[in-house]
């Protein structure tokens, strides 16, 4: 029942702290810039005691039935391994560049899913970073970031 | 009818060998950019604007009014592919696009979004011609306290988004106090956690990508192909035949068009709530209600016939009365500005002529998407068909260089991220994004027109005294009202079959 109650209340409830934290901020200010956060975050407040009742209620009806299986999850692990290797590009980026981030990333993702050819795992990433590199800096005139290398 | 002439002798003037260059050149470009994620139509408006210069007004016309067509549908292309709208105005059909994908059925879903574009822009541009003038009046009648209702109307759909409409509502009372944040109309600043690239408030591109597409990117590195149970083949027939379901279907196509072309004057937010309401309309209005957001051709048709018919209406707003409706509107007349032409209300009527062809290249400008949008349709579904280890990292960059490029600021790439990762996090417990997507776009109109109408009215109440916000007012809580009905009624007649 616990990871039920964490899964449908605990969500609600982080938001309506981060709106309660957002409102606290601002909640000095004139009240011009107010009307509608105000209202807002007093529905937002009810709506969460509602949602939570309403959750609470259903999920004590469920325990003593078998529960209804929710959809198939994708496996975590290769899932946040994935998301690590996002973040390290965006991390990247401003100070490696665009283009050693890019071939790097699109390398390690690569490797990653087990491509075991060595044509495509070299080759890919350094030819697609190149042509984003061109069509962006080139074409659309986009500066794109410069890392130590200069590019 | 001194319009529709007009508009025929157009014809006349456009049928050159170079105005076609110019269209396939401008749709082709407007379509390839729309579908990258994180570009969109109103980028390649701006990067072609330069080249406009030399050129005379009707061809400078008809180039950049051909990027903005063919970039209103390439954003339905990443929407259905990888669920992510190219624009705000694509939004709605992700709701059905995506799930239809990944249900084997893309060339289906990307054929129906081409015709119902192509059908939209066509009924938009007839209603161009034809209402120009009293289209473009309807737009002054929109003071602050109708654009606050516009955009709570356009907010009252959020409950039928998802199956639960409590949590529906209150993602979306979330996604408006994200709105907020930023430097509001009077000058304070509210959580931008003393950066300035949140003075603007939180940047729309970003946003867009962060909650729709990192989340599905981030699922689908764990499986070998978007679309599991796809044949590699791919068969134009199955585009084409997606005509039939528009055919079967005149009475929406040409409601929704209608739907499009009227909330498509008002400034700011035309095509994205002319696409919700359009979706909610049709859904709460349809017998197959239950399946919308599964993957539904109904759910397709609705939002893109609507947003490409919006077209129509902002352009009788900024062609009558100067008044641009959006970024894009809002270069197109800094073409014309370009030309030497004035805005405001004699620019209609001091260059009629030429306005007229620009119709009607407009008219025109839809069969060329038609084989344009086929052509690019053949080719995404042909790649999002590649083993997703291939696919995957180019996606991701992709998205990374779309959101760079929209302030040129790493901190929004950053900000994408970081809402990805909260995004995936609230989709693997079930919790609506769509909502909170849609009050993110909403909520920064709502919080400026309501500053507007505090400071025109002495009480709130005044406003009701208006009768279009009035009626707005009336629609917005029907539109909350009409799920919970319905699904009351639904649920008795379930019960009481008889």
């Amino acid at each position: 029942m616990l990871p039920q109650i964490a899964q449908r209340i605990g969500i609600p409830f982080l938001l309506l702290l981060m709106a309660l934290a957002y409102f606290l901020e601002v909640r000095g200010q004139r009240e011009q810039d107010l009307l509608l956060i105000k209202p807002v975050f007093y529905l937002l407040a009810i709506l969460f005691f509602i949602n939570a009742a309403t959750d609470l209620r259903d999920i004590l009806r469920e325990r003593g039935r078998k529960a209804a299986k929710s959809g198939e999850k994708e496996p975590l692990k290769k899932i946040l391994l994935f998301a690590a290797l996002t973040v390290a590009l965006v991390a990247a980026l401003p100070h490696a560049g665009f283009l050693v981030s890019a071939t790097l990333f699109i390398f390690c993702a690569l490797f990653m899913s087990g491509v075991g050819n060595r044509a495509i795992l070299y080759a890919m990433p350094v030819c697609v970073s190149l042509a984003l590199y061109v069509i962006f800096e080139y074409v659309f005139g986009v500066e794109l970031p410069a890392g130590f290398l200069g590019f | 009818m001194e319009e529709f002439q007009a508009f025929i002798n157009g014809f006349g003037m456009i049928f050159e060998l170079k105005y076609f260059l110019l269209m396939f050149g401008g749709v082709t470009f407007g379509l390839i950019l729309g579908a990258l994620p994180g570009l969109t139509g109103s980028m390649g408006i701006a990067l072609m604007l330069p080249f406009t210069y030399n050129m005379p007004a009707l061809p400078s016309l008809v180039f950049l009014l051909s990027i903005y067509s063919g970039g209103l549908f390439g954003g339905a292309i990443t929407a259905i592919l990888i669920n992510t709208p190219g624009s705000p105005a694509n939004v709605a059909t992700v709701l059905d696009g995506y799930p239809m994908n990944l249900r084997g059925q893309t060339e289906e879903a990307l054929g129906v979004a081409l015709y119902s574009s192509v059908a939209g822009g066509l009924i938009g541009c007839m209603f161009l011609v034809m209402v120009t003038e009293p289209l473009a009046n309807l737009s002054l009648q929109f003071g602050p306290s109708e654009m606050f209702m516009v955009a709570i109307f356009g907010l009252s759909v959020v409950g039928s988004l998802s199956s639960n409409i409590l949590k529906s509502v209150f993602a979306g009372l979330v996604g408006i106090l994200l709105g907020t944040i930023g430097m509001s109309p009077s000058g304070a600043t509210r959580g931008t956690l003393g950066t300035y690239y949140l003075l603007d408030g939180i940047p729309l591109i970003p946003a867009l990508i962060g909650f729709l597409a990192i989340p599905e990117l981030f699922n689908l590195s764990a499986r070998g192909f978007v679309v599991e149970t796809a044949d590699s083949r791919i068969d134009i027939k199955r585009i084409v035949r997606s005509l039939w379901m528009l055919i079967t279907r005149p009475v929406q196509v040409f409601l929704c068009s209608a739907i499009g072309v009227i909330v498509g004057v008002m400034p700011a937010a035309g095509a994205t709530i002319a696409s919700l309401l359009s979706y909610n309309q049709t859904k709460q209005l349809s017998k197959k209600y239950a399946e919308f957001g599964t993957g539904i051709p109904e759910g397709i048709i609705a939002s893109e016939t609507s947003s490409s018919a919006s077209e129509g209406g902002a352009l009788a707003t900024m062609l009558v009365l100067g008044i641009p409706g959006s970024a894009s509107t809002a270069m197109l007349l800094g073409a014309l500005m370009i030309q030497g032409w004035i805005p405001g209300p004699r620019l209609f009527i001091d260059n009629k002529e030429i306005i007229y062809a620009s119709i009607s290249s407009l008219f025109l400008q839809q069969f060329v998407m038609l084989v344009m949008g086929t052509l690019l349709c053949l080719f995404s579904a042909r790649l999002i068909r590649l083993p997703t280890k291939y696919l995957l990292p180019c996606i991701v960059l992709f998205t990374v260089l779309g959101t760079f490029s929209y302030r040129n600021a790493v901190f929004d790439v950053g900000l994408m991220l970081a809402f990805g990762i909260v995004g995936w996090f609230l989709k693997r417990n079930e919790f609506p994004i769509m909502p909170l997507v849609l009050g993110i776009i909403l909520g920064p109109i709502a919080d400026r027109e309501l500053l507007r109408i505090g400071q025109a009215y002495d009480s709130m109440l005044d406003i009701f005294h208006r009768p279009i916000t009035l009626g707005l007012f009336i629609l917005s809580v029907l539109s909350i009202l009409m799920p919970l009905a319905l699904s009351v009624l639904r649920a008795r007649k379930k019960e009481n079959p008889g």
